[in-house]
This record gives C-alpha cells, structure tokens and sequence, in this order.
C-alpha cells in the first residue's frame, strides 16, 4: 500500500477526478474530504463491507413464492411488547 | 429477449431494462435489470438481465415503514437523471433466510429507480436511522397499530368536528 504524509488541507489526487484532502485532525480523529465523479460512490468501509454482505445474503439461492411471503404476513400476530 | 431465471422463462423488452450504471452493491458487473411484479402482491423481483441466477426480492419501504423517505443527495439526483420527485421510485432489498417469517428488509441502502429515464442504484443513507435488517413483520405490525391510531384519531376530529 502506498503510504503518504500530508498536513491539515494538503490533498491527494487518485487519478485525474478524485480528490482526497485532510479536512482536519484531532486526536486519533481525521476529516477527509472527497471530491469525485458522481458515479464514484464513496462510503466508509465497514458501511460498504455490510451493505455488500447483506446484498449477497438477499440474492436468491432457491426459488421463492411471493405468496407464501404475502400469506406468512397475513398469518402472523403482533409481537408482545 | 427470453431469460431463463428461477422464475420460470422471462420476456424481456428492451425497453423495460433498467440501468445500473453502477451496479448492486457486491455485483457491480452487473448492470442490467428488470422489476418483475406480480399481481397482487406487495414484493416484487429485480430480476439481473446480465445473470439471469442473480435475483432479489424487493419491496415498497412505506409498506413495512410508513414514514420512510429518501432525501437524495445533490449527486445521486444527477446520476438517476431525476427531474422531479415523482420520478424516483424508491425500493428495498429483502433477505429470506429459511425461516420466511424473520424476513428482513435493507432500508439502509434502498434500490432507487427513475422510472422515466429507466436508470437506477442503490444508494446508502446516511445517519443511524436505518440499518440493513428491519424485521417486516415486526414493522408492519408497528405500521399497523399507528395506521389504527391515525385513523382512531381522525375519527375523532371528524367527531369533533359534527359536533361544531
């Protein structure tokens, strides 16, 4: 991994689009800026890695009835509490 | 175009695709989908035209959350090419797992489609609000007991109001 040292509003270009710059810094806390394209999405990591995994989870694996879905909701009775 | 997917074969028009120009979440070299709805039901299937394995269950967020909204930022209003509010179509993913009852839906990252321009992706919202495994039947029975106390409620003005 390439390791850089930057100051408080010094930047990094990734390529000809993306700019990171350090916002600020406190303690064991850093503020990133991020300028990129609008179809670069940017997240923090453990929010990408637990979208991603959840996604993976949805995708079907078997076939599912839509109306078994429907029919276990009418079925089902409030939850105490 | 015909697919064979595990919901038996599918007509595909071209101009019932939608594009994700960037993809689900996990499955970014996919691109193309269609919504597969079927009559009478509130879940609908977004059907990957690219693997016709790849399918999800989706939903309609206010039916399990009633006060769900979306605010879009400034750059996925761009990339979905939305020109006014009605043009977004706002879904959640469901996972089942083999329980069908502990059914959960995403509603942290909704599936959000321009239905005009037929383009679509899954944003994330940010804040605490919304977390990836909203229990559905736990919230729409949520929903149901405040859709019972609104209308309890506007019973009661409409009471009110007779009176006056």
């Amino acid at each position: 991994m390439l390791v850089l040292t930057r100051k408080v509003d010094q930047s990094i270009m990734i390529g000809d689009n993306i700019r990171i710059v350090v916002v600020d810094v406190r303690g064991d806390q850093v503020k990133i800026g991020i300028d990129a394209p609008r179809d670069v999405m940017v997240h923090r990591h453990e929010v990408y890695e637990d979208i991603q995994a959840e996604n993976q989870r949805a995708a079907l694996k078997r076939q599912i009835d839509l109306g078994v879905l429907e029919r276990t909701i009418r079925e089902s009775k409030p939850r105490k509490g | 175009m015909e697919l064979e997917t595990r919901l038996g074969t599918l007509q595909v028009n071209e101009e019932e695709i939608i594009h994700f120009p960037v993809g689900i979440l996990g499955f970014s070299e996919y691109h193309r989908y269609v919504i597969v709805e079927q009559e009478g039901s509130a879940f609908s299937f977004l059907q990957s035209v690219d693997d016709p394995e790849l399918s999800f269950v989706i939903i309609m967020p206010e039916l399990v959350c009633a006060d769900y909204s979306v605010q879009l930022r400034d750059e996925e209003v761009d990339l979905l090419q939305i020109q006014s509010p009605e043009d977004g179509k706002v879904y959640g993913i469901v996972t089942i797992p083999e329980n069908v009852a502990e059914m959960t839906v995403n509603l942290q990252a909704p599936v959000v489609i321009n239905a005009k321009s037929l383009v679509g992706a899954q944003f994330i919202i940010q804040g605490d609000k919304y977390h990836t495994k909203h229990n559905v039947i736990a919230e729409m029975h949520k929903n149901a007991y405040l859709l019972q106390k609104q209308s309890e409620s506007q019973e009661g003005e409409e009471k009110i109001q007779e009176s006056v």
